[in-house]
């Protein structure tokens, strides 16, 4: 869960000062037991809409992936890594993709995808 | 995306997120009784977006995109082709007529593929030339214009395509290149506004940075810190000199004001950061 002092200093993180109606609603009903569907216009803040109810909804004592994001494409995936790790929550976020070259240091794990 | 799915045994929660409507969802997604929100844009009270349509005469349309990026004022653009050839071939034509841009498609390295974002985000590269590739979710702050060289075929994907520019609370415009006999799309609304392009206008400015490569990254413990530091001091750069860092694994970019980057690769050329000694060159 979340205090509204967390809640402002994840935003203040973002660079943002207030949730929209959009993203105010999106996180009411993700944190709902039915699954959502979230239709907003391009630019609208989707991502964040997603993101802080997500980070609401993980479970501080268990060490295991609690939550997968598909993007259709790296870049964006890339992009939704980056915004997570702006709101500083803690958790730890790893963008896993295809076609980079593999270097022997590197513990990233790489799934191949077929684009 | 269904093999991804179909491994996740104890899947408690599904959220989707898109601009647009009308999409069915796959049958493996499982969605189960899905709370649907629906924030479609008011009709009146408008988008900050604008919707041009652009002439050409010549079935070829290179020389109307060549005037229209000449009369942008030298601001940043998206132009989305059809084809990956397409986009590879007409930032090549651009570049010969004197306009600096680069490509951005779904057959190039992944590397390549970055690089390329890096260098247009961080103001080395004025115009990106792509496919729907670059549709969907990307976020470029101050892009005031997205420009259809082709037309998409459904008009999801001219949405998608025009959500690059007009982001939060800035506006932006789309422009259409459309040919005369070209036939008009539906998604094309009949009231769109005709823009007559000047001739007579002057190439755009060359873009006020450089992208320079790092051969060290996270993996190697340094951090947008370390390099501005370094940057500053060893490089004697000032603060305004310095744009956009990006640190990757085991190589990163910085931009440099071109007109400072020369000097700057001189002072550091037998430098070390942080006790080791990088290659530090102009990103190809």
């Amino acid at each position: 869960m979340i205090t509204p002092q967390q809640q402002e200093q994840i935003l203040k993180s973002l660079g943002i000062s207030a949730l929209k109606p959009m993203q105010e609603a999106a996180q009411k009903a993700i944190l709902q037991d039915n699954d959502t569907f979230l239709i907003a216009p391009t630019g609208s803040g989707k991502t964040i809409a997603f993101l802080l109810p997500i980070f609401q909804l993980l479970k501080p004592d268990q060490n295991s992936v609690q939550c997968l994001i598909l993007a259709p494409t790296r870049e964006l995936a890339l992009q939704i890594e980056q915004v997570w790790k702006k709101m500083a929550t803690g958790y730890k976020v790893n963008v896993c993709y295809g076609a980079i070259r593999w270097k022997p240091k590197s513990r990233i794990s790489v799934i191949p995808l077929p684009y | 995306m269904a093999y991804i799915i179909s491994g996740l045994r104890n899947l408690r929660k599904r959220v989707l997120v898109s601009a647009t409507s009308g999409i069915n969802i796959p049958d493996f997604i499982r969605l189960n009784t899905p709370t649907t929100l629906t924030f479609t844009p008011d009709e009146d009270v408008l988008t900050n977006l604008t919707v041009k349509v652009v002439y050409s005469e010549a079935k070829d349309k290179i020389e109307t995109l060549f005037q229209l990026l000449c009369s942008l004022n030298s601001e940043s653009a998206l132009i989305f082709c059809n084809h990956r050839e397409s986009a590879e071939r007409t930032s090549a034509l651009l570049n010969e007529m004197g306009i600096y841009s680069t490509f951005y498609h779904g057959g190039m390295e992944q590397d390549d593929r970055e690089r390329a974002l890096i260098l247009f985000r961080n103001g080395s590269v004025t115009y990106l030339v792509t496919t729907d590739l670059a549709a969907r979710g990307l976020d470029i702050p101050e892009m005031k214009h997205v420009i259809h060289y082709h037309l998409p075929p459904h008009a999801h994907e001219f949405v998608h395509r025009n959500g690059r520019t007009a982001r939060m609370q800035t506006s932006g415009t789309a422009y259409v290149i459309l040919h005369r006999d070209e036939p008009r799309p539906a998604y094309l609304d009949k009231s769109l506004e005709t823009l007559e392009l000047p001739t007579n206008n002057r190439l755009p400015k060359p873009p006020e940075f450089v992208t320079i490569y790092i051969s060290g990254g996270k993996k190697n413990k340094l951090n947008k810190v370390d390099i501005v530091g370094f940057f500053s001091q060893k490089g004697q750069l000032e603060k305004g000199d310095l744009g956009l860092i990006e640190v990757k694994d085991f190589i990163s970019f910085a931009a440099v004001k071109k007109a400072k980057a020369d000097a700057f690769l001189n002072r550091i050329k037998d430098e070390k950061m942080k006790g080791k000694k990088y290659k530090i060159e102009v990103a190809r």
